[in-house]
């Protein structure tokens, strides 16, 4: 199906357990990716501006897809989405709100920013687990990007 | 007067007179050679003249033959014009008749009178001017009309005289006995027989007639008139046109036959009968005309004398006419008691004719009954009177039975001419007058009545002393006693208000002066007790001298004290509600900005300078400043402001705190025990009003006023007690509306946090469980430990999540018992609970000691301190040498507590953040994210602030916070 590089993706999660199950989806998925993971908004706005930790472009390149938790200590995860739509550079990365709130001022809210989907974490790790096939899917195969 | 007269008489006339002596000379002669015989003429016209008696002008001769001065002019009348005229003889009634019915073609002496213009014609010149004269028996005493009353006289029937007579005998009131006869010959006869008591007598007829009987003139003569010749109507008009001209002719010639006929027929005084033989009549002549000089003087002189006679006669008929025409009562009486004349006015308003009062006795039985003695004494006393005199008010009783008020007054008349004195009494009826009075009287006496059950106040007022008369219930309603209550207008002045003497005195003085038409004005007098009534006085200048100056003022006290306080209190009522009204509609952003507001209406209610509002708690017994007004910032230039004050530090403005009650103070410069005098640079006081307000049972704050122009009164008081206990009210429900709104929003994060932290570990949970069944199925036993490491993990988290959801809702819902603890064992006892913690980080805790007591819940005031060390301890980060240090530090007033570790520190960006319910600022901590939002929840129900500081990342942090509603005690203990 899809050749070449592995595609870069980055999560945006303060829960380490819920991390781990992200990473877990990915690692045997069949379409080769790398996942970067940062657990708060600072870390985040970092990691894409290359800035502090994350300065050397290799060890933290850039993402072609940003899954983003919202409530993220420090900046929080709305606050990450301004600032990634607000820039010339990062826009176009397509970002997925991956958050347990169901609240619709969060939905609102992050698709008035610029989201590019907002996906609610299901309890169920089944249904976890085949909402992460599916997302992968969708945005590393069949998902077209700009650059 | 009566010499005077007559010399005037004879001066005037002495050439007249001889004149005259000339004429009358001259007549006797012709007289003496009387004319041929007449006879008539062939081919003359008859004209038939009705004849009657009176002499000398017409008369019947012995035989029969019509003589007299009329038939001497007819006769050259009749000789002139060709006419023969022919004397049909009768009565003067008869005569009137005849020529009513045509049998008479011509009548002598008639006077014009509408009923005789219906029959007949009259010439135009007059015969004669004639007069009727009262006649009376030469013996008779009558001299006067009035003593005609009840008398008969005698007229001639259908006389002109006769009739002028009636009439005025009617005016003057007397009742005479008329007897008509036909001729003035009987009339002159019956006098002369006393068949009559006087008798009515043309002038012409008794000047000649009198001497031959006993009758006299009495002077009395009326109504002069013309007398003409007069012909039936219809016939006769040439005849009158004839002797119209002829009698023009002669009256202009003094030698013509009219006067030298009627010279010779009334000089002669009698009439001779024509059968004196002529010898004898010559014989006579010479002695005749000597003799006739004389009689002529002195019937001369007798007509003037009785000229001048008729003259005053003529004056007492006016006189009798005024009397009797009077409008009012008048009574002459002789002294023998005779009743001279009652006139109509005394008549009519008595009812009592001349007849029923005969006498004075008579009078007074009728009029007096049982006084009459006393009124006779003083009528007696009369007639030697020589003025007016009033003799005062007599009711009298009339025929009728009613009752009169006569006001009398009498004087003496002088002599009747018999000797007997005589007076006047005249009354002025004031019946009347006297009704009005006594009405005028009972109707004040119904006022005083009226207005003493409405407890109305009068008085009267002397304008020229200043003393007043006043009633019981003006001295009531000042509180005196009216039995010695003395009144005047300088004592009325002095028990006005200060504020109302002014203008209240004004209005008298100007009322009195004419300046202004209406006296009524609204004061106030200071009672007997001291305190102030608002009268209403309306008054009325009621009596003034000749010169308009006002003598006395009446009027009235109405007291309106209810009516003014109502009128005060709404006008209060109407500004307060207006106050509060406004506050509750002021868009104040919260409730400090609301307290502004209110104060500055307050001021405004209480028209002061100055203000605050405190809050009070009743718990810490501490006023924390909600507002101040900008005034008071401006002046008070206290170096260290304090917004915190302990109330038993406070002076005289926490009185009303511990009294409970309002405080006024009206001279701040006065000692005053409640006083503690305030810092230098203090705004300076003046006056100074502080209210307690109220909520329930307790007091929640105070509001202050000061420096108000005028005292503060009762009314500033109430007006500011019922301001803020409205303004509480709306300050209440506005920060029943905070809360809600806060509570509001934590539910909303509440939720939030459930719908997301909450199900986080559940998602990790079933996450790995799943993932465990994984790893034991392929055995991998390291993928197993780390799987239960999640899942213990994920499990704790939720715990301790739950737990602490549950204890942020009972802070501030479940209440516990307050008690006193010190700052040091609080401390102490909250490391413990975090020992482990620390111990762990090896932290070093560093307590500053105070000997501080606090009063609250102690449990959760453990908490407070327990959450702030166990955040320090959690973002310690990688610090070698963590430490702690715990402690406090006083501004002002105030107690700042404070908890410092040199941890991991906070951005600045964060600081607000951190102290929201589930922010944590780093993930890899172990926190909730509720401890700080925990601590904040503690410190806002002691009332107090929490901050942190922070220099930055790696800097450490500071985390201060104050807890006014549980510091007992302070430095003072130290």
């Amino acid at each position: 199906m899809i050749q070449g590089k592995p595609v870069n993706i980055l999560l945006i999660e303060d829960d380490p357990a819920h991390a781990e199950i992200v990473r877990r989806n990915f690692e045997g998925f069949r379409i080769a990716n790398r996942l970067f993971h940062v657990s708060d908004g600072k870390a985040a706005v970092d990691y894409l501006e290359h800035t502090g930790p994350y300065a050397d472009p290799a060890a933290s390149p850039r993402p072609e897809l940003i899954l983003l938790d919202l409530r993220l200590p420090k900046v929080d995860g709305l606050e990450v989405l301004r600032s990634l739509k607000g820039s010339d550079t990062l826009r176009e990365i397509p970002v997925v709100v991956l958050t347990t709130s169901a609240n619709d001022r969060d939905i609102s809210r992050a698709y008035d920013l610029g989201a590019n989907s907002y996906l609610v974490k299901p309890v169920g790790f089944k249904e976890f687990c085949e909402m992460m096939n599916t997302l992968g899917y969708y945005w590393l195969a069949w998902n077209r990007y700009p650059f | 007067m009566e010499p005077t007269v007559a010399r005037e008489i004879r001066a005037r006339r002495p050439a007249g007179l001889a004149f005259s002596a000339l004429l009358l000379f001259a007549g006797i002669l012709l007289a003496a050679f009387p004319a041929p015989a007449r006879g008539a003429e062939p081919g003359a016209r008859t004209v038939r003249v009705a004849a009657f008696y009176f002499p000398p002008a017409l008369f019947q001769d012995g035989d029969g033959t019509v003589r007299g001065w009329y038939v001497d002019l007819l006769d050259e009348v009749g000789a002139r014009e060709q006419l023969h005229f022919e004397y049909v003889y009768g009565t003067w009634a008869e005569g009137l008749d005849r020529a009513r019915r045509g049998e008479v073609d011509l009548l002598t002496s008639v006077a014009r009178t509408d009923a005789r213009d219906s029959y007949l014609s009259f010439g135009n010149v007059p015969i004669l001017t004639v007069w009727g004269e009262l006649f009376v028996h030469e013996a008779s005493a009558v001299d006067g009309i009035l003593q005609l009353e009840g008398k008969s006289v005698a007229v001639m029937r259908s006389d002109f005289n006769g009739q002028a007579f009636r009439e005025m005998a009617g005016k003057f009131g007397i009742a005479c006995r008329f007897v008509e006869m036909d001729s003035f010959e009987e009339v002159f006869r019956a006098i002369d027989a006393r068949q009559v008591d006087a008798g009515v007598i043309s002038r012409l007829v008794g000047a000649a007639r009198q001497r031959s009987l006993r009758v006299k003139p009495t002077g009395i003569i009326f109504n002069p008139f013309d007398i003409f010749f007069a012909a039936p109507r219809g016939g006769g008009a040439g005849l009158l046109v004839t002797l119209d001209r002829t009698l023009t002719e002669w009256r202009r010639d003094k030698t013509s036959i009219y006067y030298r006929s009627r010279e010779k027929w009334f000089a002669r005084g009698e009439f001779a009968p024509r059968e004196f033989p002529a010898w004898l009549g010559y014989a006579l002549g010479g002695l005749g005309a000597a003799g006739a000089v004389g009689a002529f003087w002195v019937f001369t002189l007798r007509r003037q004398v009785r000229r001048a006679a008729e003259q005053v006669r003529v004056s007492e008929g006016r006189f009798r006419t005024a009397v009797e025409e009077a409008p009012f009562p008048i009574l002459i009486h002789a002294e023998d008691g005779e009743v001279l004349t009652v006139n109509r006015a005394w008549r009519e308003l008595t009812g009592y004719s001349h007849a029923d009062l005969p006498t004075i006795a008579a009078w007074t039985a009728r009029a007096y009954g049982d006084g009459r003695e006393q009124v006779e004494t003083q009528i007696r006393r009369l007639y030697t009177l020589t003025e007016r005199v009033q003799e005062g008010e007599y009711v009298i009783t009339c025929r009728d039975g009613s009752q009169r008020t006569w006001d009398f007054s009498s004087m003496a008349m002088g002599t009747l001419p018999d000797g007997r004195r005589m007076a006047i009494s005249m009354a002025n009826d004031i019946t009347h007058r006297k009704l009005a009075k006594q009405a005028l009287m009972e109707s004040e006496e119904r006022l005083r009545l009226a207005l003493a059950a409405a407890g109305q106040g009068l008085y009267d007022l002397d304008l020229r002393t200043g003393e007043a008369i006043v009633n019981a219930d003006y001295a009531l309603m000042l509180g005196y006693d009216p039995a010695d209550f003395h009144e005047t207008n300088a004592a009325w002045r002095d028990r006005l208000h200060p504020d109302d003497r002014e203008p209240v005195t004004r209005v008298y003085q100007d009322y009195v002066a004419g300046r202004r038409d209406e006296y009524r004005v609204e004061f106030r007098q200071r009672t007997r007790q001291g305190d102030w009534k608002w009268i209403l006085s309306l008054g009325r200048i009621v009596e003034r001298d000749d010169e308009g100056n006002p003598l006395r003022m009446l009027g009235t006290h109405t007291d309106i004290t209810a009516a003014k306080n109502a009128e005060t209190e709404l006008r209060l009522n109407e500004a307060r509600l207006q106050a509060i009204l406004s506050i509750s509609q002021h868009r104040a952003d919260d409730l400090h900005a609301l307290l502004d507001y209110a104060l500055l209406e307050a001021l405004g209610l209480s028209g002061s300078r100055f203000g605050y509002i405190y809050h009070y708690d009743e718990e810490s017994r501490q006023f924390t400043l909600s507002s101040w007004s900008d005034e008071v910032m401006a002046a008070c230039t206290i170096v260290d402001k304090q917004t915190v004050y302990e109330l038993d530090k406070t002076g005289l403005w926490g009185e009303a705190v511990r009294q409970r009650r309002p405080i006024v103070v009206n001279d701040f410069h006065a000692t005053n025990p409640l006083k503690k005098g305030y810092p230098e640079g203090h705004a300076p006081l003046a006056r100074f009003l502080t209210v307690p307000v109220f909520s329930g049972e307790r007091i929640v704050a105070v509001v202050g006023v000061a420096n108000k122009p005028a005292p503060y009164t009762r009314a500033d008081v109430l007006q500011l007690t019922l301001f803020m206990d409205g303004l509480w009210k709306v300050v209440e429900r506005r920060q029943a509306e905070v809360e809600l709104q806060a509570k509001t929003a934590e539910m909303e994060r509440f939720l939030y946090t459930v719908s997301h932290d909450l199900k986080s570990p559940v998602v990790t949970i079933k996450g790995f469980l799943d993932l465990l069944e994984m790893d034991l199925g392929a055995g991998d036993a390291q993928g197993v430990e780390r799987d239960l490491g999640f899942l213990h993990s994920a499990a704790d988290r939720m715990a301790r999540l739950l737990e602490e959801v549950l204890e942020l809702s009972r802070i501030g819902r479940v209440v516990y018992k307050t008690e006193e603890v010190s700052f040091t064992d609080l401390v102490n006892e909250a490391a413990s609970m975090v020992g482990g913690m620390i111990a762990q980080r090896k932290v070093e805790i560093v307590v500053a000691p105070s000997p501080l007591l606090l009063r609250g819940d102690r449990n959760r005031l453990v908490e407070l301190w327990q959450n702030l060390v166990e955040n320090a301890v959690k973002y310690m980060g990688d610090q070698p040498a963590p430490r702690i240090d715990i402690g406090l530090e006083e501004h002002g007033e105030e107690i700042v507590f404070f908890v410092r570790d040199n941890g991991i520190g906070i951005d600045p960006r964060f600081q607000e953040k951190i102290f929201g319910l589930f922010d944590k600022l780093d993930p890899g901590s172990d926190g909730t994210g509720l401890g700080l939002a925990l601590a904040k929840r503690i410190v806002e129900t002691c009332r107090g602030r929490i901050w942190v500081e922070s220099a930055g990342e790696g800097q450490g942090s500071c985390f201060h916070f104050t807890l006014p509603a549980v510091v007992a005690q302070t430095r003072g203990e130290s």
